[in-house]
């Protein structure tokens, strides 16, 4: 690298003091191929800086996307959480003088459901149970809307398993540590599934 | 006009609480209250029922990496090293299978895999389950287990390959009355 070169790499590093760049600005003004040489390094440092930039921004919104998961993994919101909406608040203290009185008449229908059932106690069981007994095993159908039915998040899981065969080559049994508790795994080595080929006799 | 709504409430509540203070004790003394064996008797008839919800999963090694709001319950399971090698989950199909009074229930399930279930008993806090998985077309169940969960618990199942994914699934349980 000779004096002029150097120079040059001082300048567009921005390194020169203020006698010396007045100098090799003059000199610029009288050198074209000391101008393209400059205007080429330009050329190669915005595209270098504008890539930077642009993967920084880049990482920026996959950081941002990774915290917001993250946040979203820590929120312990049941799935069967309800949040009052604002009609409910305002009819409740629309109608708040009432909730004496009805508090008793429901104390009372308790009381009177109770008494008039006292005869039938184990016998309202049967019947219940009969009753349901002819509603089909599966209860679920996958085209209708979800409904929770009451399961929602799973709780603190502490699965114990009391005998396992695997009919596949290799089973194996993993935990999953959580907030609420683990979560068993049961990895299944299912053997190859047979094909119907042409060739197979 | 708010006087009259609080006389008339004021008498509800009142008829309300001497109906209890006199009905409650009169059914006491008429009948010594239930019987201990009629209590025994009816929590008997409510542990021997569950619901289990049935869940089949796709997992990928391709997509994004979300998790789908269908799946936000298992979330934190799905995040977990043990799945980090698939990227995309998808919810195939939900079932509910009912257990009642020994009875198994069965499903189905449309990624060709049946799932037997059976309540095999119930304490305080815990579901005793024997649960088998098997693949269509297959005489031996892939799976065969019983397994012991707190109410609500959850057990994942990792299957075999299918549809260019593995099939997932995942069985949460609760007592029913």
């Amino acid at each position: 690298m000779n004096e002029t070169e150097r120079a040059a790499c001082a300048y567009f590093d921005d390194e020169l003091e203020s006698v010396q760049r007045e100098q090799f600005e003059a000199r610029l003004r009288n050198d074209a191929g000391l101008r393209d040489q400059m205007a080429a390094w330009s050329s190669i440092r915005e595209l270098v800086v504008g890539e930077a930039e642009a993967a920084t921004s880049d990482l920026a919104d996959a950081r941002f996307e990774q915290i917001w998961d993250q946040v979203e993994a820590s929120l312990d919101r049941p799935s069967d959480a309800r949040i009052p909406s604002p009609v409910s608040r305002g009819l409740g203290a629309r109608l708040k003088w009432l909730w004496p009185a009805l508090a008793a008449t429901a104390a009372t229908a308790v009381v009177l459901f109770w008494w008039s059932g006292e005869g039938n106690g184990p016998d309202s069981e049967v019947q219940v149970a009969r009753a349901t007994d002819t509603a089909p095993s599966i209860a679920g159908d996958p085209t209708s809307p979800r409904l929770d039915g009451g399961f929602g998040a799973p709780v603190s899981n502490d699965l114990q398993i009391d005998r396992i065969e695997f009919a596949g080559r290799v089973g194996q049994i993993a935990k999953i540590p959580g907030a609420k508790g683990t979560t068993t795994v049961i990895w299944v080595q299912e053997e190859p599934q047979p094909f119907d080929s042409e060739r197979s006799l | 006009m708010n006087i009259r709504r609080a006389i008339v409430a004021k008498f509800i509540a009142v008829a309300g609480i001497a109906g209890v203070l006199l009905i409650a004790p009169a059914s006491a003394i008429a009948s010594p209250g239930l019987a201990t064996a009629d209590l025994i008797a009816a929590s008997d008839a409510v542990a021997a029922s569950a619901t289990c919800r049935v869940m089949s999963i796709m997992a990928r090694k391709e997509g994004g990496g979300k998790i789908p709001a269908s799946l936000e319950l298992l979330r934190t399971q799905l995040r977990s090293d043990q799945f980090a090698a698939y990227r995309s989950f998808e919810l195939l199909e939900e079932r509910r299978i009912v257990l009642r009074d020994g009875k198994g229930g069965f499903a189905q399930m449309k990624i060709g895999y049946d799932v037997k279930l059976n309540l095999l008993g119930r304490d305080a806090s815990r579901l005793k389950l024997h649960l088998r998985l098997i693949a269509k077309g297959s005489a031996k169940p892939l799976l065969d287990a019983d397994y012991s969960v707190l109410d609500n618990g959850m057990l994942l199942v990792v299957a075999g390959m299918r549809d260019r994914g593995r099939a997932l699934f995942a069985f949460q349980c609760r007592a029913t009355s």
